[in-house]
């Protein structure tokens, strides 16, 4: 079967409980949004396949699970992530502030190599606003990466977001593509969820070759 | 820490080991409410896997016992006729020795300042329960099942050694072939020892279609002999005979003719199934699967909270009505407890001692073209304990820096030879000169109860090869606790993944 896209990219949100990661997900696959707060619950994943430069590229991108509130988020988390959305809320110093402590755990826990953005949520609330759009940029500055505000309420940035987290993490995929002479090896790992991989057992073997 | 515990739940679950992690999920997958909660600030507990750099944590989980005056401000919590148990915090893993071993070759620089400086460290992922999936055994379908497969890869057990030991020679390391094709290319075996073991192999396909009664009437008086009996009676030689009861005999130690079948058909209805394998392993350590069963927890609802003194529960009418955590009380219906936590004052039905001990080294036992993921099963050298194996993992695994390995020895305490004592012969014939080395005895406690009606102990550590029986017996206890609920059942698909689905079997082949 031909496959239905170029790249499957693995993205990741992480930041402070409430800061909105969950709505900002639905926001971007399903164009949803729900006001109301209530704690992660059932979401896993989501999955959006995007057209860059005429490549279909698949994102899968993972919630917290709410593993977030008392900061245990699995180190099984941020395996094989390749890009990572920091998300916090402008009307919330606090989580701000632990942006910080979000990229230690990532420096700590990912691929040394993930691509980052930082994005400061709920820009539609201006009059709540406690951190400034240039404490944002600043802070981006600092750790090299991408920053946006947007809204998921309002529909601003979102797609901004993913888009330009992909396309930097395409580029660098096509760049290392081409140093290692255009193709990139697989180390032969098994995903024992995909029945595509599974062989036909030793037994049928067996009696085929026996007939 | 600003959110505040919840006041009271259906479960609480104490330990993030292995079984409490799939009891949590089954538990959460059902519906119950559930606060997962561990007095380590890492996840995993007895069946963790730990960094380089962190690996020393693992001595550092000292709980203090309460004093009078804690006891009696605890106690304020109390209402009336409930009584305050303390938690225990059983010794699981003790005697732990941590050494980095100085060598000729690292003169210059030892080589932790080495892996120091290139960051690598972080690489190691050192478990602490190291064990192996049976490709079509009982945890890859709770895996699949339950969807936690989406969380975690695998990579195949892609050789298998074993040993044997002349006093001229010391001790050779010989491949044993697992799929057909293996076995075709082997020198190890003649022309004729290759058809006896396809009439033998033929004869498997044959009887695994039979059930047990059946199947131990084929094999009349030799039941429940010594297997390597019933081979020669089907005219398998000595090399061949030893061959079978060493490939088959990391799944059942001295086989009788019964359980040697179907350790056989077992073992043979695994291959080929992912790979010529019948064995896979957790990219980046075991401990990966206690976070996976964690993970899909949370994703129902379940919530954790890492790091937290658990001091004590209450017991009110021969039964527990809540947990005290850092002084705050959680109400609940049930506790799951991994062994750890069972009280004190409740004894242990009994306990196995077995001894481990991991290596870091950076040459494998048996240098290969590409690196390999190998079992080396020791039971020829040690024929009188029940297990003594080697597993040796790198950088393909993710539990390594590229060119190092962990060797990690298991073994019961039976005989005279520690499985220390071979590994370190192993090395020193096959000139690997280990840098670092860790040795502990687990205690694999079984409780029969912990003192009241709704406290469900989990399994303990154990030193089986693989995860049948702690997926079993997790299976039992939530089935005899929650009679009315299933079993982490088969997830329903959105439809969303249903589309996906052909997609993600191309990811796989890729």
């Amino acid at each position: 079967m031909a496959k239905t896209y170029d790249y499957l990219f693995k993205l990741l949100l992480i930041g402070d409980s409430g800061v909105g990661k969950t709505c900002v997900l639905f926001r971007f696959s399903d164009d949803s949004f729900n006001n109301s707060f209530i704690s992660t619950i059932g979401i896993d994943f989501k999955i959006r396949t995007i057209e860059l430069d005429g490549k279909k590229i698949k994102l899968q991108i993972w919630d917290t699970a709410g593993q977030e509130r008392f900061r245990t988020i699995t180190t099984a988390y941020y395996r094989g992530a390749m890009g990572i959305i920091l998300v916090y809320d402008i009307t919330n110093e606090r989580s701000f502030e632990n942006i910080k402590n979000w990229i230690r755990n990532i420096e700590e826990h990912a691929a040394s190599d993930v691509e980052r953005m930082i994005i400061g949520n709920k820009c539609d609330i201006e009059e709540r606003r406690e951190v400034s759009r240039d404490r944002g940029e600043q802070l981006a500055i600092e750790y090299g990466t991408k920053f946006l505000e947007t809204s998921a309420k309002a529909n601003l940035n979102i797609d901004e977001a993913f888009f330009t987290l992909a396309r930097d993490i395409k580029s660098k995929m096509e760049q290392n593509e081409m140093r290692a002479g255009g193709s990139v090896s697989n180390t032969g790992r098994v995903n024992v969820g995909g029945s595509g991989t599974q062989k036909k057992s030793f037994f049928s073997n067996w009696s085929c070759n026996l007939l | 820490m600003d959110e505040k515990l919840p006041e009271s739940v259906d479960v609480v679950v104490l330990g993030t080991g292995l079984p409490e992690a799939i009891l949590a999920s089954a538990c959460a997958r059902a519906g119950l409410s559930v606060l997962h909660l561990d007095r380590n600030e890492y996840y995993g507990g007895d069946w963790s896997s730990f960094t380089m750099s962190m690996v020393h944590e693992v001595t550092e989980n000292q709980v203090k016992k309460l004093d009078s005056s804690e006891i009696s401000k605890l106690s304020e919590l109390l209402t009336e006729n409930e009584q305050l148990i303390e938690l225990g915090n059983r010794e699981i893993v003790e005697n732990i020795e941590m050494t980095w071993i100085p060598r000729g070759k690292d003169e210059e620089k030892p080589m932790k300042t080495q892996l120091e400086e290139a960051s690598q460290m972080r690489r190691f992922s050192i478990d602490l329960v190291p064990k192996i999936l049976l490709s079509k055994g009982a945890m890859v379908q709770t895996l699949c099942d339950s969807q936690v497969s989406h969380y975690a890869e695998f990579k195949l057990v892609n050789r298998q050694l074993c040993p044997t030991e002349t006093p001229e020679a010391g001790i050779t390391l010989n491949p044993v072939p697992c799929s057909k094709g293996e076995i075709f290319q082997s020198n190890a075996l003649s022309i004729l020892e290759k058809r006896a073991l396809m009439k033998f192999i033929t004869f498997c396909t044959q009887w695994s279609t039979k059930d047990t009664e059946e199947g131990r009437k084929l094999l009349a008086e030799h039941a429940d002999r010594p297997f390597s009996e019933f081979l020669e009676q089907m005219g398998v030689g000595k090399t061949l005979q030893s061959f079978i009861i060493n490939t088959i005999g990391i799944l059942q130690q001295r086989p009788t003719a019964m359980t040697g079948m179907l350790a056989s058909c077992q073992f043979m209805d695994s291959v080929g199934h992912f790979g010529p394998s019948p064995f896979l392993f957790p990219l980046y350590g075991c401990g990966e699967l206690s976070q996976c069963f964690c993970r899909l927890a949370a994703v129902f609802g379940s919530l954790y909270c890492l790091g937290r003194p658990v001091q004590a529960i209450v017991k009110k009418d021969g039964k527990i009505t809540a947990v005290i955590a850092n002084g705050d009380r959680v109400n609940c219906r049930y506790i799951v407890m991994s062994p750890r936590f069972v009280p004190e004052t409740v004894p242990a039905s009994s306990t196995l001692k077995i001894e481990r001990i991991v290596y870091a080294t950076d040459k494998s036992i048996k240098e290969a073209e590409k690196e390999q993921l190998t079992l080396l099963n020791l039971a020829s050298l040690r024929p009188d304990a029940a297990v003594s194996r080697l597993v040796e993992v790198g950088f393909e695994a993710c539990t390594a820096p590229k060119g190092h390995f962990l060797v990690h020895a298991t073994g019961t305490q039976e005989g005279e030879t520690s499985v220390k004592t071979i590994a370190e012969k192993i090395f020193e014939k096959n000139e690997v000169e280990p840098y670092w080395k860790m040795s502990f005895t687990a205690n694999s406690m079984k409780f029969d109860t912990a003192g009241a009606e709704n406290v469900v102990v989990a399994p303990p550590v154990d030193a089986n090869l693989h995860y049948a029986s702690v997926v079993e017996e997790c299976r039992q206890l939530f089935c005899t606790t929650w009679p009315e609920l299933d079993f982490l059942p088969r997830a329903m698909k959105k439809e969303e993944e249903e589309e996906e689905e052909p997609e993600t079997e191309e990811i796989a082949e890729n």
